[in-house]
């Protein structure tokens, strides 16, 4: 499996999870595993937190922020999981 | 000046060693030899490049794991590279004082502060390069280059 069919298959599984209409979403990671690939993708959300983040007055008010997610694709090209993940 | 960050500078330390090993490890596994080309050509001389301390420990906390020849080969190109390029130190309060400290941590908010006087940013770090177009900072960004490639 290409990288370009990895970025397809997980696209199309969490395009779902942005109202934003240019998401922005990107292949950041792809390791392949005995059982298929386990890939990172990240992509822009509606930021939720900005009027009642207590730090909101502090922060910069983004109107967008990147999540990240990791994705477990198995070797028929199915996602098999998905999982919280963090970039740092 | 260019100021590069760590997931930049663990590709291009490991492109140096060789290419082959991109896939080998999880920061750089979507890049290739052609990604790696651009890259160097973005850069073109290493006395261009400015870092952080903060930016090399984390570098060498990625990579000092190499063993046999490659440990060997990495050790050759961090201390060249170091060598090479310019290191600048930015106090930690800097950090934590910056309205990005809580979403970016120490080291991308020093790189984000320090960038603003850089004419180019270069970075692997998706969220890092969010924050700096935000603030009009001229990025070079690894990631954006590749997916737009994939696409």
């Amino acid at each position: 499996m290409k990288l370009k069919d990895l970025l397809k298959i997980a696209e199309d599984e969490l395009s779902d999870l942005s109202t934003v209409s240019n998401p922005d979403f990107r292949l950041e990671q792809a390791v392949k595993t005995d059982s298929g690939w386990e890939i990172v993708v990240s992509f822009l959300v509606e930021n939720p937190n900005k009027p009642s983040n207590p730090f909101a007055a502090l922060a910069p008010a983004f109107q967008f922020e990147r999540i990240y997610k990791k994705v477990s694709i198995n070797s028929e090209g199915e996602v098999a999981g998905l999982f919280i993940y963090n970039n740092n | 000046m260019i100021i590069i960050d760590t997931n930049a500078l663990v590709v291009l330390l490991v492109g140096l060693i060789d290419t082959r090993l991109f896939r080998n490890h999880k920061r750089t596994s979507i890049y290739d030899e052609d990604d790696f080309t651009d890259l160097l050509r973005t850069i073109r001389s290493l006395n261009q490049i400015v870092t952080l301390p903060n930016i090399w420990t984390e570098v060498d906390n990625l990579l000092n794991n190499f063993s046999g020849n490659y440990k060997y080969a990495y050790i050759q190109e961090i201390t060249k590279t170091i060598k090479e390029t310019t290191e600048n130190y930015l106090a930690s309060e800097i950090g934590t004082s910056s309205p990005h400290f809580q979403e970016l941590g120490l080291t991308d908010s020093l790189i984000l502060e320090f960038a603003k006087e850089c004419k180019l940013l270069i970075t692997s770090d998706s969220k890092l390069s969010d924050h700096a177009i935000a603030y009009g900072i001229p990025v070079y960004d690894l990631v954006k280059v590749k997916n737009e490639r994939l696409r």
